[in-house]
């Protein structure tokens, strides 16, 4: 059987055990939204970035930001999984859940059941890796993180109460996107795959990390799976003369260096009421990193003084042609890439009213006027009701067994396939880890052993 | 054929496959520099007045027609995406594309300058079609635009305060969510064009109401443009001559059409 064949009965095994990530292309809907735009979006985060204009000067931009980080540091969290009924689970509240207490406190609504239904376990749907985590991530960039318990129309809210909602309202975001999410494990030829490169990676960094101090969220998973994390910061490591290569005969015009670069950013596995110390560039229990290489183009030659410096150089170059993206070349050696350059990256903005994603009884303006209250502001009127036990987590919702709804109906491209991202299930720990993804069912007879594939370190417990 | 055995093909496809997926293909590579030459090149055309017999300060000229005046307006619909990128799951129906979509109106207030002209025009918000403004705060944007070459400036101003702020063309500020409205051109002369063959594809999410606007551009006297904004992302421009606007606007955020122009 030749490799071609291979290629498209892989393919086609593709669409069959990707239960992941399906096209964000389908059916699109007109949404007006009339209703939340009478009301300013939350928050504004002031005016950040006004009388500023981007630089693509290589030596400028290595000179100055070689490192940055946001400010302030983006909050560690949770990632309230499906699983465990989002945050409706009551296991860090002692059997009474953050929504339990929202409803509790507001009277009327009734978050802990939306929650259940929509991000539970009564969602026949769901599977092991759905969760929290895009939420956590824009309401860290977004908010302040809450430093104490508060206490509103009678009932306490703890830290982690108030990260969980917080999370919760920043389900839907307003954002501004750079790449798109890859949709398939096994797509490792698809645009999507190959569309953050090195030199849009490196002007988002230093112009808004390094000169703005602005927080950068990205997807650190490169295949399929989506681990929105938010970024504390980034160095590169300043180069070396011999760093430097020149321009190729072939582009005579494009002067390429190689970067070493590493990314830390937050993680969501923690207790959820963790309370996030001062960032210094290095990891601890709430903070990973990664480290990337790559080489990056600039439009004309790289200078060095006889001290080492960057004296001067051209910009960096960022084009397309179609749906190429060219921009220099990641450079991370031989092997399967999930654990490489980001899948995507995203500045959030606002937080959007509720449409299909969001647990609607959330309103983050009833959270920013009561819960981010030092201390906490009683809403007079509301008629505060007795706080209802989180429900029970089915059992038999996690994993569930096969897709349930459609299978993709644009499948991978046929183009040769890398090695399938397989990963074992970790047993779970408490908090929960992030399940990887693993096909189910597994395999009836032995199959090779795959080549090693990169994964994230195992979380505390 | 059993699922052990699909498995079993794919895995060892993918060992055939496998290598070299970290670092970039030669042959991508040699693609990535060839079009990056090109950027160069453009780039260089342009620095040294030799774009394609078109210097930047004509566009508008051959574009609309006549320089811009003082007096001349129209109407844009825009929608702002909302992308359901980030969101962690894989239900198909929580990851559909939507979009808010909102009027806006153009005015040019001044015109400083011949060939050179730099042009200053107000960018309001309205209701038409029953649209609600998304930002109530802002009552009007004001863009200045050197040669057509880009909006070098854009200031929003916000109600009660004196002062505007003025923003960065590269780099979208998050202080207003119409930051993500495709309201300014992008640098026109760097970009690459084409005669238009074919029209737009409107997402289904603004079909309804770019039809109602009346939305139907002549391509016969159409040109695409397809440039990239700061960060590499693509910024398509459909532009009929004799408009004062594109007829169709795409970044990576949003698309704009034009619906309704007067002249002064």
């Amino acid at each position: 059987m030749n490799s071609k064949v291979l290629a498209v009965l892989a393919s086609t095994t593709a669409i069959i055990v990707t239960v992941s990530l399906f096209s964000s292309c389908g059916k699109p809907e007109f949404d007006n939204q009339a209703e939340e735009a009478n009301a300013a979006p939350v928050p504004y985060p002031g005016f950040r970035g006004q009388e500023f204009h981007g630089d693509k000067n290589f030596a400028n931009l290595i000179n100055s930001f070689s490192q940055g980080k946001a400010v302030p540091t983006p909050w560690a969290g949770y990632w309230w999984p499906y699983t465990q009924n989002g945050i409706a689970a009551g296991t860090y509240g002692a059997g009474l859940s953050p929504a339990g207490k929202y409803d509790a406190a507001r009277g009327f609504t009734q978050a802990q059941r939306w929650e259940v239904e929509n991000h539970g376990t009564k969602d026949p749907k769901v599977q092991g890796w759905w969760g929290h985590c895009n939420g956590w991530t824009a309401a860290s960039a977004l908010f302040p993180e809450p430093r104490q318990a508060v206490r509103v129309n009678g009932v306490t809210f703890e830290i982690a109460d108030l990260k969980a909602l917080l999370t919760e309202a920043a389900m839907e975001t307003g954002a501004d996107f750079y790449g798109e999410r890859v949709d398939f494990g096994q797509d490792y030829n698809s645009p999507k795959y190959h569309d953050t490169v090195p030199d849009q990676v490196f002007l988002i960094l230093t112009n808004y990390m390094g000169r703005l101090k602005q927080a950068v969220l990205l997807d650190r998973y490169t295949g399929d799976q989506v681990w929105n994390q938010p970024l504390a910061g980034y160095r590169f490591e300043y180069p070396k003369p011999a760093d430097y290569l020149g321009a190729d005969p072939r582009a005579p015009g494009v002067y390429r260096i190689l970067l070493t670069l590493t990314l830390w950013w937050m993680r969501d596995d923690v207790a959820p009421g963790v309370q996030t110390p001062p960032f210094n560039f290095e990891d601890t229990d709430l903070v990973e990193s990664r480290a990337l290489k790559m080489e990056l183009w600039v439009d004309a030659p790289i200078v060095f003084s006889p001290d080492g410096k960057v004296q001067s150089s051209g910009s960096v170059i960022v084009t397309r042609e179609n749906d190429f993206f060219a921009g220099g070349a990641w450079r991370m050696g031989d092997g399967i890439l999930v654990d490489a350059w980001p899948d995507y990256m995203w500045i959030p903005y606002s937080i959007l009213k509720p449409t299909d994603y969001a647990n609607y009884y959330v309103d983050i303006n009833w959270i920013r006027d009561h819960l981010l209250v030092p201390g906490g502001r009683d809403d007079t009127s509301a008629s505060p009701r007795p706080i209802d036990p989180a429900p029970s987590v089915r059992p038999s919702a996690f994993p569930s067994n096969w897709p349930n709804f459609p299978l993709p109906t644009n499948p991978p491209t046929s183009r040769p396939t890398g090695l399938p991202t397989w990963l074992p299930t970790p047993p779970p720990s408490e908090p929960t880890s992030r399940p990887t993804w693993a096909p189910t069912p597994g395999p009836a007879i032995p199959i090779p052993a795959p080549q090693p594939v990169p994964r994230p370190q195992p979380r505390p417990t | 054929m059993s699922f052990g055995l699909f498995s079993v093909l794919f895995m060892f496809s993918g060992l055939a496959c496998s290598s070299a997926m970290a670092s970039m293909p030669e042959k991508d590579y040699l693609e990535a520099l060839r079009i990056a030459q090109r950027k160069v090149d453009r780039q260089a055309a342009l620095e040294t007045g030799q774009t394609g017999g078109a210097l930047s300060s004509s566009w508008i000229l051959r574009l609309y027609g006549k320089h811009y005046a003082p007096g001349d307006q129209w109407d844009v619909i825009a929608w702002s995406f909302r992308p359901p990128t980030m969101r962690m799951t894989g239900a198909p129906d929580q990851l559909r594309m939507t979009a808010q979509a909102a009027a806006f109106h153009y005015k040019v207030l001044s015109v400083n300058g011949g060939a050179h002209s730099s042009v200053t025009i107000e960018v309001t918000q309205t209701r038409n079609f029953g649209l609600t403004p998304p930002d109530p705060r802002v009552h009007r944007i004001k863009l200045t635009i050197e040669n057509l070459t880009a909006s070098t400036q854009k200031t929003y101003h916000f109600e009660g305060q004196p002062e505007g702020a003025l923003v960065s063309n590269e780099i979208p500020s998050t202080m207003t969510p119409l930051e993500l409205f495709p309201l300014n051109i992008p640098e026109l002369s760097t970009a690459r064009r084409e005669n238009a063959e074919k029209v737009p594809v409107l997402p289904e999410f603004a079909q309804d109401l770019a039809r109602k606007a009346g939305f139907s551009p002549q391509i016969t006297r159409a040109t695409w443009f397809h440039q990239d904004d700061f960060f590499g992302r693509p910024v398509e421009v459909l532009w009929e001559e004799g408009e004062p606007w594109p007829s169709f606007l795409r970044t990576a955020n949003g698309i704009a059409i034009l619906f309704r122009k007067e002249r002064s």
